[in-house]
């Protein structure tokens, strides 16, 4: 009997591992259980997650995480926070003789405007990750990946403009990316200067973000920019709440997003560019 | 990639959430049947998944199963907060008739009948048929998660499967 079972469940395996499997390829009567197998992936596969929602679950994520971990690895980094600031002069110090000597500083000034696909872009983000590997103050990275973002946002609006939209998108998320690392770092900061600084930053880059929704015209690079756009939106929310002295906490992931009311057994949406709904508070998810 | 996300590195957390939300998402959604809930779901699976990602140890198994555990847990949770809420909804559901002979609402009715039965079977019976059946994964992954040897997955999926078609039978008879 077992023996039957198992020779059964290794055909079945073999007639779904087809594409379309058909009821002539039920042996020994399993037709009855492959059709039943295709009506049930057919009929109720889950759909998969909407690019809005990826992008910016995506963002809130790493800004908690922004916020939480240098907080969370600080005990495991201590010693090598001590031994960064001994050597880090040092090095930078080697850096910048060798580039000097090498007339490489002619190829990093360069590589300022490269855009994706240029010879000297690689340059360029290499350089990049190299001054956030000499800096370790919290407010100089948040400088730094500030820089970045705006950085990302005028490639994303260059590169659109040569029709490569994709890649567009793609620069977009990355600004996403960095906006939500500055902003978690300078939650912990106490510098108003530079918080009221990304501010203005962030104001300037929605009238690029508009620009490039304007632009923008298939249905990935709209969903890129609005989330995008949510993302600069929430951002100076977040270091508006910090400039009055409020806790950044009730802005970021537990903000305030707007949700169709559930229809029992009914699909409901959620986002930005869905109309009607109401605003609720999504509760902060506790560790297990 | 994990290794670098244990120290903490932020660009490897955007890497492993860009590799594993979709699996998830799409497994949450399979249970609670909205996108609203399975977006919030998979928010928390993700952000449980990343502050105990410290004490994360590679024992052999993907690190899909890692997340998938957790997609359970906070499954169990969900259902838990749910419970009385869901009760009413099933009782609203069942007082429903058979609707117009129409050819929507026979696939819809048969959609819900299919739901239903899925959602009545034994845990694992259901979890076998949403991993293999509605999330596409291959077997081999399906028993990484099950913690069950490739043959036994096969074997769990054809139970099921027969399971599932006697649920329906009966329910047809009942009709």
């Amino acid at each position: 009997m077992m023996r039957t079972e198992q020779t059964q469940s290794e055909d079945l395996e073999r007639a779904l591992a087809d594409a379309r499997p058909t009821t002539a390829q039920g042996q020994s009567g399993l037709s009855p259980l492959i059709e039943l197998a295709v009506e049930v992936r057919d009929g109720l596969t889950p759909p998969a997650p909407s690019a809005a929602f990826s992008a910016a679950a995506k963002t809130r994520l790493l800004n908690r995480w922004a916020r939480s971990a240098p907080a969370a690895v600080r005990h495991d980094r201590r010693p090598v926070r001590a031994l960064r600031r001994v050597w880090q002069p040092a090095l930078a110090g080697l850096i910048a003789l060798a580039l000097l000597l090498g007339g490489s500083l002619g190829v990093a000034y360069a590589a300022g405007d490269a855009l994706p696909g240029d010879v000297l872009y690689g340059a360029k983000r290499g350089l990049e990750r190299l001054q956030l590997v000499l800096t370790s103050s919290p407010d100089s990275q948040a400088s730094l990946r500030a820089r970045f973002a705006s950085e990302r946002l005028r490639e994303a609006e260059a590169v659109l403009a040569t029709g490569r939209e994709s890649e567009a998108n793609g620069l977009l998320a990355e600004y996403q990316s960095e906006i939500a690392i500055a902003v978690g770092l300078l939650s912990q900061s106490s510098d108003p200067e530079r918080v009221h600084g990304l501010q203005q930053a962030l104001a300037a880059q929605q009238q690029a973000l508009n620009r490039f929704l304007e632009r923008s015209s298939g249905a990935g690079g709209q969903a890129a920019g609005e989330a995008a756009m949510e993302e600069a939106r929430h951002s100076q929310a977040v270091l508006e709440t910090l400039l009055q002295g409020g806790n950044p906490s009730d802005q970021a992931p537990g903000q305030l997003r707007r949700t169709e009311s559930p229809a029992p057994g009914n699909d409901r949406g959620r986002g930005q560019g869905q109309g009607g709904g109401r605003w609720r508070r999504t509760p902060t998810p506790e560790a297990p | 990639m994990i290794a670098r996300a244990q120290r903490g590195e932020v660009e490897a957390f955007g890497e492993l959430y860009e590799h594993y939300m979709e699996p998830i998402y799409r497994y949450l959604h399979s249970w609670v049947g909205n996108s609203g809930d399975a977006e919030d779901l998979t928010e928390t699976v993700f952000l449980r998944s990343f502050q105990a990602l410290p004490r994360y140890q590679d024992r052999g198994l993907p690190f899909s199963a890692f997340l998938y555990r957790v997609a359970r847990n906070v499954l169990v949770d969900h259902h838990r907060q749910r419970r009385d809420e869901a009760t009413i909804e099933e009782a609203d559901r069942q007082g429903e008739g058979p609707g117009q002979l129409d050819e929507v609402l026979i696939r819809r009715e048969r959609l819900m009948a299919l739901r239903q039965a899925l959602a009545a079977l034994p845990p694992d019976y259901g979890e076998v048929i949403r991993l293999r059946l509605l999330l596409g994964l291959p077997t081999g992954t399906v028993a990484a998660w099950m913690g069950r040897s490739e043959g036994a997955a096969r074997v769990l999926l054809f139970r099921a499967l027969k399971a599932l078609r006697q649920r329906l039978t009966d329910r047809d008879d009942a009709h």
